[in-house]
Order: structure tokens, then C-alpha cells, then sequence
């Protein structure tokens, strides 16, 4: 894949399941959900513990997601 | 606009994240409420036109309004309508437990949580049922809100029972379900008066905190940011929705978390005292309420709350969601959106997460307000062609009613959630300088919201 193309969403370290969200930041559930319409795609990245989109452009430390790390039902652990 | 879960191609490497699209009109809680909310009232008006309205009552029965004197009146009422209280157990865990089934909810954690989470409403209705609850201010939303905050942080509920304590979703099918007795007219007449009073407040708080947060104490500026939105807009979901465009770090939105819910929980228990020993008019106190309170749960508990103190809910509730969701809710991608043309254009390059990008307003927008707007003109569609003779002899009592009642199901279900989700312990420890700028934003925000409601559009928000 050309590296320009790659996308946060598609990277390992990428956490963009609600119930993910949700346990990797404790209380977010009690007055919001990752659950919403709001959040639409963001997710946490776990290398530089901070948030991005699914559709923003991979840094060099982009990792592909394996379906281990994706699993059945979108619940990808964060790394 | 979320990835979906095929990113692993063919060729064994990692795909580009496709969106998901349709796929967003069942995996996200908003269109859930939207389904199930205008469902219910389909329902409900196909009944009423088949005159089988007494479906409807039986489902929506609740002992709130009893107003019972002794525990054999209330006992007799539960032993004379056991089987309808088991056939409505059974109408909400189907609806709530497939659709959160849909969505990646396990059924075996949320059937037993939900059972808890039914019980404890029984008993908050049987408290707001008892004849003398009023007087001793034992309001149902305040009520189920401190019963949830013991229950949650002295007994210590396992975490997996949270699948079935959803505060979101709840509300926001008790909003689709509030559009139901919403009139189109009022929405489309008090709407840019809401929309007007609440961008005003909302900026004026957002850079409050800002400007305290960075220039007075020097804290990050992707922090000020989150907990900025986090204090003029809508909570923890504004502070989510631009963490992403200011590349906010996870500690921040935590720290929001934390500022948010103590905040929030305070403003429920004290905004409606205040109120009452003001004496504020419901729509009044409703519209202040909607300025002030972060979230859409906690905001409904205390507009909620005073309305039934000051015996007038409906206009409260009202007030407070033409302030709160139309003035403030609607807006949160246009929010996402100025705040990355801020990172982007005004901060660094190398802090920045991405560019702004117009399609966000509708990726972000929060999708059960739809719902809420095709609820009030469908029942304004229905109900018109009835006289006012008419509607308060047939159509009220069998069929507003009884959408009301389970309307007030959804949000029993919503303020317990609160409570029982709200664990103390598992909040972020928050630093002086952080909590002083969002505290100093409550205070202008508070101020602000009570001068425009009361002494600038009191007349307006008594009389809607």
C-alpha cells in the first residue's frame, strides 16, 4: 500500500470501538457515549496517546491491524 | 463515517478504513432512539386509530401518579396489575436489549443489569407516586440520581453492568419521544430566540476558559480546548467530538470527564433549589437550566426536577430543550470544525491533527434530533385535524398520555443510569489551574445564562 494512503483507522494502535472507548477512559459513559453520533470516527491512538480521526493520514508509525487486534465484533483492544 | 472491520485486505496488509455509512443507521444509539421513538408513536397512533388504545396504557402504566398513602394501596396496585407490569418488562428489555445487542452489547450482562435497572425504576416511580413525596422534595430525577450515586459508589456495581445503565441512549429516545407533544410551531417560533441566547452564552463561556486556562495559567492549549467545549457546548460529547481536531491528548478528555460529570452533578442538585427560592417561572428556570447544564441527562434531571416543584414540567422541559438541544446541540460540528481551522491555521503545524472539512457538520451532528423534529411534526400533522374539544377528551388521554408516561420511563431509566454509572473513584484527578478555568467558565456561564433568561427574555420564556 502506498504509505500516503494509509489511514489511522487501519492501524493497530488504533482504538475506535465505542466499548473500547469506553473502558480505555473510565466515566465517559456516565454523561456521553462513544456510542454517538457525535464522536463519528474519532478514535485514540495508542502510540501517541492522543486522538485522531480513522480517516486521518497515518504518521510513520503506522502498524497494519491484524483481525487479532480487530476482532469479531469491532471490541479491538487497545494496545 | 466510522471504520469499519474489514481492514485487513486480501493482499495481507492494512487497508485504507472504509466509512461506514448505511452501516450508521444501526450501530449508532442516535438512530436507534430515532427508530424506536417514532416506532412507539406509529404504534401508539395506529392504535388509537384502531381504537385499541388500551394497549398502549397497559404499557405505559407506572404507579407515579397513584398517590398512594399506605403500602396496601401501593402493594394492591402492583398485586392487581402484576401481569402488565411483566408484559411492559419484557416490551423494554426486547426493545433495549436487541437493538444494544445490535450495536455489540453482550445479552448476558445486559439482561441481568437491565432486571436491576427495571426494579430500582419501580421504586422510583412508587416514590414519586406517594402523596406526600412533594413535600418532602423527593423529586424523581433527584431522587433516582442520589439513589444511583450510593447504590454505584458504596456497593460497588461490577463494570459490566454499565451495558445496560446506556444515560445516552435513554435520553435521547426520551427526547424523540418529547417531540411527540412538541408542537412544530413553538420549535420553528422560539427556535432563533434559543438559538440566539445559547450562542452567545456559549462563546462567551468557551472563551472564557480558553483565555483563562492558556494566558492566566498557562495550560495547554489543546487542553483549554477540549474542557472550553466541554463547558459552553455539551459536555463530554463536545469535548469528544474536537479532541480529535485539536489532537488532544487521552489525559485531556479525562480531565473533561471528570470537570464535566462533578460539575453537572452539582448543577442538578442545586439549580432547582435555587430556582425555587427565586421563585422563577418553569420556562424561565427550564431556558436558564438549558444554558447552564453541560449534558442533555443532567440537564433534563434538573429542568425536570424544578418543573415538577414549581407544578409545571412540561413547560420547564420545554424551555429547556429549545435552549439546550436546539441552541446548543445542533451546532457541535460547526464547533469541530472551527477548532481545526484554529489548529491548523492559527497553532503549529506539528500540533495539528488534521484539516477542516466541511462534511463534519453532518458526520457529528447529533442524528436523534432528527427523530425529535420528525416526532413534533408528525403528532402537530395528526392532532390538527381534531378539535380542541376533541383532542382533550380522546386524544390526550389516549395517546398523549400514555407516549408521555413512556417517555417518562426512558428518562427514570436515564437519571438512575447516571447515578449508577458515576463511580467517584474511577475519575481523573484534576490539577487547581485546570479546575480554576472551567470553574471560572461555570461562573460566566451560569451568570450570563441567568441574566439573559431572566431579566432579558423572562417574558419571552414564561409565555412559550
Amino acid at each position: 500500500m502506498d504509505p500516503s494512503q494509509r489511514r489511522c483507522g487501519a492501524c493497530r494502535f488504533f482504538t475506535g470501538a465505542p466499548a473500547a472507548l469506553e473502558r480505555a477512559i473510565p466515566g465517559l459513559n456516565i454523561l456521553s457515549s462513544a456510542w454517538g453520533s457525535v464522536r463519528a470516527d474519532t478514535g485514540l491512538c495508542g502510540q501517541s496517546d492522543t486522538f485522531v480521526t480513522a480517516a486521518t493520514r497515518a504518521c510513520t508509525a503506522f502498524s497494519g491491524a491484524t483481525p487479532e487486534d480487530i476482532g469479531p465484533s469491532d471490541n479491538r483492544r487497545p494496545p | 463515517m466510522a471504520t469499519t472491520q474489514e481492514a485487513w485486505n486480501e493482499s495481507g496488509e492494512a487497508a485504507k478504513p472504509k466509512p461506514m455509512g448505511w452501516k450508521e443507521l444501526y450501530l449508532k444509539e442516535d438512530w436507534w432512539a430515532v427508530w424506536l421513538g417514532l416506532g412507539l408513536m406509529i404504534f401508539a397512533i395506529l392504535l388509537f386509530e384502531a381504537g385499541a388504545s388500551g394497549v398502549l396504557k397497559a404499557l405505559a402504566i407506572n404507579p407515579g401518579g397513584l398517590k398512594w398513602s399506605s403500602l396496601d394501596q401501593l402493594g394492591g396496585h402492583f398485586t392487581q396489575n402484576a401481569n402488565l407490569y411483566l408484559y411492559q418488562f419484557l416490551f423494554w428489555l426486547v426493545l433495549f436489549g436487541v437493538t444494544t445487542r445490535i450495536m455489540g452489547a453482550s445479552l448476558s450482562q445486559f439482561i441481568p443489569a437491565f432486571i436491576f435497572l427495571y426494579v430500582l425504576s419501580i421504586v422510583m416511580f412508587a416514590i414519586a407516586g406517594w402523596a406526600n413525596a412533594a413535600r418532602f422534595n423527593l423529586e424523581a430525577p433527584l431522587v433516582a440520581l442520589i439513589l444511583g450515586l450510593v447504590i454505584a459508589n458504596v456497593f460497588r456495581l461490577p463494570a459490566w453492568m454499565d451495558s445496560a445503565f446506556r444515560v445516552e441512549y435513554f435520553i435521547k429516545l426520551g427526547i424523540v419521544l418529547l417531540g411527540a407533544t412538541f408542537p412544530i410551531t413553538l420549535v420553528l417560533t422560539a427556535g432563533p430566540v434559543a438559538i440566539a441566547q445559547a450562542t452567545f452564552i456559549s462563546l462567551a463561556t468557551c472563551l472564557v476558559i480558553y483565555f483563562v486556562a492558556t494566558r492566566m495559567f498557562g495550560l495547554d492549549r489543546r487542553l483549554a480546548a477540549v474542557i472550553g467545549v466541554g463547558g459552553a457546548v455539551c459536555g463530554v460529547s463536545a469535548s469528544m467530538a474536537i479532541a480529535a481536531s485539536v489532537n488532544a491528548k487521552k489525559e485531556h478528555l479525562y480531565t473533561s470527564v471528570t470537570l464535566v460529570v462533578v460539575w453537572a452533578l452539582v448543577m442538578i442538585l442545586v439549580l432547582p433549589f435555587v430556582s425555587r427560592a427565586m421563585g422563577l417561572n418553569a420556562g424561565v428556570a427550564g431556558a436558564w437550566i438549558g444554558t447552564s447544564e453541560f449534558a442533555d441527562a443532567a440537564g433534563f434531571a434538573a429542568s425536570s426536577a424544578y418543573g415538577k416543584m414549581a407544578g409545571n414540567e412540561d413547560l420547564a422541559v420545554k424551555a429547556f430543550v429549545l435552549m439546550k438541544v436546539i441552541g446548543r446541540d445542533l451546532w457541535i460540528g460547526i464547533w469541530s470544525i472551527v477548532w481545526a481551522a484554529i489548529a491548523t491555521i492559527v497553532w503549529e503545524k506539528k500540533e495539528t491533527g488534521r484539516t477542516p472539512d466541511a462534511r463534519e457538520i453532518w458526520w457529528r451532528f447529533p442524528k436523534f434530533v432528527i427523530g425529535f423534529f420528525a416526532a413534533s411534526m408528525l403528532m402537530t400533522i395528526f392532532t390538527g385535524g381534531f378539535s380542541a374539544a376533541d383532542f382533550n377528551s380522546a386524544v390526550r388521554p389516549n395517546l398523549i398520555l400514555p407516549l408521555t408516561s413512556l417517555r417518562t420511563w426512558a428518562f427514570i431509566f436515564c437519571f438512575l443510569s447516571i447515578g449508577l454509572t458515576t463511580r467517584f473513584r474511577d475519575l481523573h484527578s484534576v490539577g487547581w489551574k485546570t479546575f480554576w478555568a472551567f470553574t471560572i467558565g461555570v461562573g460566566v456561564n451560569v451568570s450570563l445564562g441567568y441574566m439573559l433568561s431572566v431579566h432579558v427574555f423572562g417574558s419571552y420564556w414564561s409565555s412559550i
